[in-house]
């Protein structure tokens, strides 16, 4: 038995030879092993637990947690070493290099509170509870146990299991509540100085035998402690796929975390094949951030389509970014996106039918922790954005599922920031709360330009109907007089139920406005024409996302195709995921920024001298046009206060063109002030804050979702304020409403330009024109 | 305008009750269909407290209500601080069921 004749650092007791048949392995294994299928068993199965085995279908953690819970992966996958149970150790802890530890007691980490819970209350893990410190310890032969399993992972799953039924070491804990594999990890990184880790993921080794079945043998690739460095890390030391032909997939699923400084020589050399990445945010302390690798590696060994797994071969190059992964030739190699368990013959049909749009392919099977994952790529630890949908939220955007509020309410926030402030959109519940009756979404209406019905110049609602539950959209423009209803599934009846609401709550409003309100001037617009109509059963959410988008006047203007569904739903979820709703170095960009590619996006770099200037298409909205007259022949204005330290695109006043100028600035300048916007508007939460909408509409083509989390306002405020405002002044009228929000003090102006500022100080001083 | 007379009366009731509410602490209520539920709440607390208490109240399951207040949807993590309520009127979140839809 090969399995068992691997040089491993922990020997079981010479019992373990006895292999339970079937344990966790497809009985078509068992002919191969010989050994294994005819040996008498040391452990009594239950008649369900032997059918289970037997009929291929391995136990998944989450459909089955007390079969689960009855093997030691379920431990591994709780328990974490971690420095700060260092100290409270009696004993010095090393772990040596062949993978074993040497210490006595470990408690997990106190941040699990929820996994020391459940471990308790089974009151069958022999758990020591120090009364005085409250914290959990661990038998030494539990972390013998675990210290073994993880320094050779190749030991088998028979040998563990007899041996922990031997031992009594019977965990019958559910899965800890994780709602990812690697949920621990996420937490574990709050400590990045932890000097231990463990880092294999076990659910992923079940999710080995899950994922492949009757398939997946073992990962042998992990099969010495060699692939262990002394620090506990995981570490890849061959081409995993040298293992000979034998093995017919083997599911790399590695997640780990590299703070930035470390120096490991490993993990920069391509040669090690190591396939992960690392991500570096403009040389700052985004040690946190974690690199995730989710893909299934398919060795195939009989050569079948070598046209097809090379075609793969591509697709995975597009998949992981030409960086750290390497693959070799021979024997080709394919590599699969993950596939989503759940799915039954996903496996199947993604090596009948490889994938043509890796991404795509992705996504839609993905499951929902890669989607999950993605969004850690983005935030890291940083404080997660409002916007962020929970995990509910995240799955509607897979393809074949409903969508939920959650989903949409996401995106409109998003959506939000990009429209201008004269267009709002309301969030799902308003429809909800109107049927109730107009006073309940009177307040709503805090945030719009008033009054409304001039100053406004359109609304957008999206529409839930409960009954047949359906989403649907409706805008109402208040220029045109102009009411449409948008529907992926129009019905004559539905239209007519809605818009009788809408002409009552027209009514209302004005009633509310105190204005004058004509219903005959409305037109109430609303036919299959109005809308793309939907050809699924799942869709009318993502039509609803792509109405308000084409209302509120996102470029491009694009109507939604029922066959485009399935990308338009990943093209929302990477807008949420990056909180922006166009990307100047176009879509493709972004998707690769997020799919485990080398840099983080270039647009999230607010002060990168390189910047480029996308040019944008005009704006939906009237926007005041900005300083058509010429530049005036003034070369030493400079507003007092302002940033003295040259920038990349600072000239002098002289030297440059009108236009020129123009772009100068606004590149320098606006784009700065949009930093510190975005800031606020993120800590202060005053997403409606008219000058940031007022400067988002300006800026929209430019600073798309320029974000700074540690920008201060405070120490950058002088850049753009000169002392002692004129209020009144029309260039500083939104002044007025920054002042309004709290953020600018009464005795400071904000200008977009210096051009603008210049101005003001020549208004100001006119002897300073002489 | 001669509304507004009559509001500023209302709400003198409004913060006596405000009185009987722990000091430091801001008396939400949480309205779901007909029922309201009150809870004294610091501003500093995070809504999961409030948002837990109320599906453990009618029985939903985490995670099935959403709230809002003023139209603005609200977080868990989120605080009455981070939302900057308008304390000087009664806090008012609504809840609702999640809202799912397809064809």
């Amino acid at each position: 038995m090969s399995l068992s004749s691997a040089s491993h650092v922990y020997d079981p007791p010479a019992e373990d030879a006895v292999v339970p048949s079937g344990a966790l392995h497809h009985p078509c294994e068992g002919q191969e092993l010989g050994s294994g299928s005819g040996t008498p068993s040391m452990v009594q199965y239950t008649p369900a637990e032997d059918a289970m085995m037997h009929s291929g279908v391995l136990c998944h953690p989450r459909k089955d947690p007390e079969l689960v819970g009855s093997t030691l992966l379920t431990l591994l996958f709780t328990w974490e070493l971690s420095e700060a149970s260092v100290e409270y150790l009696t004993e010095p802890f090393t772990w040596s290099s062949s993978g074993q530890l040497s210490n006595t007691v470990y408690h997990p980490l106190e941040e699990y509170p929820d996994l020391c819970t459940l471990t308790v209350a089974s009151g069958e893990i022999s758990a020591d509870v120090n009364p005085i410190t409250n914290r959990f310890y661990l038998k030494k032969h539990y972390v013998d146990a675990l210290a073994a399993f993880v320094g050779s992972v190749s030991t088998t799953a028979q040998r563990w299991y007899s041996h922990i039924q031997r031992n009594g070491f019977h965990v019958p804990v559910p899965l800890p509540l994780c709602e990812y594999p690697g949920a621990n990890f996420q937490r574990h990184f709050k400590h990045h100085n932890t000097k231990v880790r463990i880092m294999a993921d076990v659910e992923i080794f079940l999710q080995h035998g899950y994922l492949c079945r009757g398939i997946w043998r073992t990962p042998m690739s992990l099969e010495s402690s060699e692939d262990w460095n002394e620090m506990g890390y995981l570490c890849l030391q061959r081409p995993f796929w040298n293992h000979g032909p034998e093995h017919d997939f083997l599911l790399i699923s590695v997640e780990y975390a590299v703070p930035f400084d470390h120096p490991f020589p490993w993990f920069s050399a391509p040669a090690y094949g190591y396939p992960g990445f690392y991500y570096q945010y403009r040389d700052e302390k985004y040690y946190e951030e974690q690199a995730f690798l989710e893909a299934l590696v398919v060795v195939d060994p009989q050569q079948e389509s070598i046209p097809l797994l090379t075609k793969s071969y591509k697709v995975v190059e597009k998949f992981l970014g030409p960086g750290p992964f390497f693959c070799a030739r021979n024997p080709p190699i394919s590599v699969f996106p993950l596939m989503n368990p759940d799915v039954p013959g996903a496996l199947e049909s993604a090596r009948i039918n490889p994938p043509l749009d890796p991404l795509l392919t992705t996504l839609a099977l993905a499951p929902p922790q890669m989607v999950q994952s993605m969004a850690r790529r983005k935030y890291g630890q940083r404080p997660r954005p409002p916007h962020l949908p929970s995990k509910g939220g995240f799955i509607m955007f897979r393809d074949g599922t409903l969508v939920n509020d959650d989903a949409i309410n996401s995106y409109i926030d998003v959506l939000k920031m990009f429209v201008c402030p004269t267009v709002h959109v309301f969030n799902t519940f308003f429809f909800s709360c109107l049927l109730d009756g107009f006073n309940k979404v009177a307040t709503w209406h805090k945030d719009l330009c008033h009054p409304v019905f001039t100053h406004m110049e359109q609304i957008i609602v999206p529409i839930h109907l409960k009954s047949q539950s359906h989403w649907a959209t409706i805008s109402i423009d208040f220029k045109r007089h102009i009411v449409t209803y948008m529907d992926s599934i129009f019905l004559p009846s539905t239209f007519e139920f809605v818009m009788e609401i809408m002409r009552k709550y027209l009514a209302d409003l004005a009633a509310l406005e105190m204005c004058s309100f004509d219903l005959e001037a409305w037109t109430f617009i609303g036919s299959k024409d109005t809308s793309p109509q939907q050809t699924g059963t799942v869709d009318c959410g993502v039509f609803l996302i792509a109405n308000i988008r084409n209302c509120a006047g996102i470029q491009p203007w694009k109507v939604l195709h029922p066959t485009e569904v399935p990308s338009a739903r990943l093209q929302f979820m990477v807008d949420v995921v990056w909180g922006v709703i166009d990307y100047p170095w176009g879509y493709d960009h972004a998707l690769q920024s997020i799919f485990l590619l080398h840099s983080p996006p270039a647009f999230i770099l607010p002060d990168e001298p390189d910047y480029i200037h996308v040019p944008h298409p005009a704006l939906p909205c009237p926007v005041p046009k900005i300083m058509p007259t010429p530049m005036p022949a003034v070369t030493t204005v400079t507003p007092s206060g302002r940033n003295e330290q040259p920038s990349p695109q600072q000239c002098s006043w002289g030297d440059i063109t009108e236009n020129e100028g123009h772009d100068l600035i606004w590149n320098a300048w606006l784009r700065r002030i949009m930093v510190v916007l975005d800031h606020h508007v993120r800590v202060k939460n005053k997403d409606a804050t008219p000058l940031a909408w007022y400067l988002r509409a300006h800026w929209r083509g430019k600073a798309r979702g320029v974000y700074d989390w540690d920008f201060d306002w405070q120490e950058h405020s002088h850049m753009w304020t000169i002392s002692h405002s004129q209020p009144g002044d029309d260039h500083l009228l939104h002044c007025g409403s920054l002042r309004d929000a709290g953020l600018l003090p009464s005795d400071q102006i904000i200008f977009t330009s210096r051009w603008e500022a210049s101005q003001w100080m020549l208004k100001s001083n006119p002897q300073s024109e002489e | 305008m001669p509304d507004v007379k009559p509001d500023i009366k209302e709400r003198k009731p409004a913060t006596q009750d405000e009185s009987e509410v722990p000091d430091g602490k801001v008396q939400i209520t949480v309205i779901l269909g007909e029922q309201t539920f009150k809870y004294a709440v610091k501003p500093t607390t995070a809504f999961k407290k409030v948002f837990e208490t109320t599906e453990k109240q009618v029985a939903a399951s985490p995670g099935t209500l959403r709230f809002h207040y003023n139209g603005q949807r609200l977080r868990p993590q989120q605080t009455l601080e981070e939302i900057e309520a308008e304390l000087d009127e009664p806090v008012e979140f609504h809840a609702q069921l999640e809202q799912i839809g397809g064809a």
